[in-house]
């Protein structure tokens, strides 16, 4: 599946989306898309608020009890122990980069996995010798969203690159461009993927997630095996695309 | 007309407070929204553990992302119903719909043909009320499993006894009159 260029197709395919009949690998495709298309985003949009009242049709319930206690516990406690993130901890260059041209010059910043105040891996990324934070990187809905938080503007015609050295490497691998306009920005998940896959002990950070938490349907720093299963094994026959 | 449309941007203002990180501003979200949003992941997931698990990663979801849920959405209360609608989608695509459904009657009541008629006859919903009424039986029946049921395109050919060709496109073609008309 393709994400259509003609505007009837694409917001066809948003509703398709937001009412969820897409198949786990279609629905993976369009929530990847969505970091970098700004048509489709607000065609997203568009369908959540206007069939929102369809929600209306469920009867509202009682949730079990102990369930904000739940929530409450996971957003106030410290993560117990931080696991060794060597695919963070590696995660150590930032560069100056013309958007596309991977032999730009490099500035190096680096990045550093903050002690979890949830089950999420928050990243935050300052120049070297500086304490002012520049950028935070959180595992988001849609990806791994990275957001300016500082003056992180880049000269006219530069962009940054979020760069990472998988484990074992001596090259570092580029996760995207983050758009200069944008104060946020979402990276998408499939480089982070593969370099997960290639890595041993970065699907050991993955899988260190606390076992409670569901598997992040949207390619977030937890699905390595969410996206492993949506490249293998669509979980029903197919009938077009 | 209940709490919720009478004060339309309340829960705005708390999605707002959220995402500067204060959590007493998500305990009142929890207050104010979670029955609804409870009952979403009920209808979808069926069983009560599951729905429980979904609304709990769901608000720490609303947690983690509230700061990012920008003006240019606006409309908070649609982005938590899309948050634990994919959170439930997902849930029920991991455990297999097959072992969830014991009770084939659960949840039919979408098919009933004036359901349309049940949804509240505010100012907003009055357009999409009138615009499903226009569209052919078949393409309102599998957009309303669709988005009630959380049923995916084959889980509606198997639900009506359709072909799945033709549930897609009276999805499709039902999607292109709908946004044609709440245009």
């Amino acid at each position: 599946m393709m994400i259509p260029d003609d505007r009837d197709e694409l917001h066809a395919l948003a509703g398709e989306f937001v009412l969820g009949v897409l198949e786990a690998n279609e629905a993976s495709e369009v929530a990847a898309a969505l970091a970098t298309n700004a048509e489709l985003r607000r065609a997203v949009a568009f369908w959540e608020v206007q069939l929102h009242p369809l929600s209306e049709l469920t009867s509202p319930a009682e949730p079990p009890p102990g369930t904000w206690q739940a929530i409450e516990a996971r957003i106030t406690k410290p993560a117990s122990k931080p696991v060794a993130p060597s695919f963070w901890n590696n995660l150590a260059l930032w560069r100056w980069s013309t958007a596309g041209f991977a032999a730009a010059a490099g500035l190096a910043l680096w990045i550093a996995l903050t002690p979890a105040p949830g089950p999420s891996f928050v990243a935050v990324l300052h120049p070297p010798q500086q304490d002012q934070v520049s950028w935070v990187a959180t595992a988001g809905r849609y990806g791994l969203l990275v957001r300016a938080v500082a003056g992180a503007t880049p000269p006219s015609d530069r962009a940054f690159e979020l760069w990472a050295i998988p484990p074992g490497a001596t090259r570092p691998r580029s996760l995207g461009v983050i758009p200069r306009t944008a104060s946020s920005s979402w990276l998408r998940c499939p480089p982070i993927c593969a370099m997960a896959r290639r890595s041993r002990s970065a699907s050991n950070l993955w899988a260190a997630r606390p076992r409670t938490s569901q598997p992040d349907r949207w390619c977030s720093l937890a699905p390595y095996r969410q996206c492993e299963a949506d490249r293998r094994v669509p979980s029903r026959p197919r009938s077009d695309d | 007309m209940d709490s919720r449309t009478a004060a339309p941007s309340s829960v705005d203002v708390l999605i707002e407070a959220v995402g500067r990180g204060s959590p007493v501003a998500l305990k009142r979200l929890y207050d104010v929204e979670s029955r609804r949003l409870y009952g979403i992941a009920l209808r979808i997931a069926r069983r009560p553990e599951i729905a429980a698990d979904v609304l709990q990663e769901a608000f720490l979801q609303i947690w983690q992302n509230a700061a990012t849920f920008s003006a240019e959405r606006g409309a908070g209360a649609a982005w938590l119903t899309g948050v634990v609608r994919f959170r439930a989608l997902d849930a029920v695509r991991k455990v297999g719909r097959e072992t969830l459904s014991d009770d084939p009657a659960l949840g039919d009541e979408a098919l009933e043909p004036d359901v349309v008629e049940k949804l509240d006859a505010v100012a907003q919903t009055a357009a999409l009320r009138r615009c499903l009424t226009l569209l052919e039986d078949e393409q309102r029946r599998c957009i309303l499993l669709a988005f009630v049921d959380g049923l995916s395109h084959s889980q509606i050919a198997e639900r009506i006894k359709a072909p799945l060709g033709s549930v897609k496109s009276w999805i499709r073609r039902g999607l292109h009159s709908l946004r044609r008309c709440l245009q």
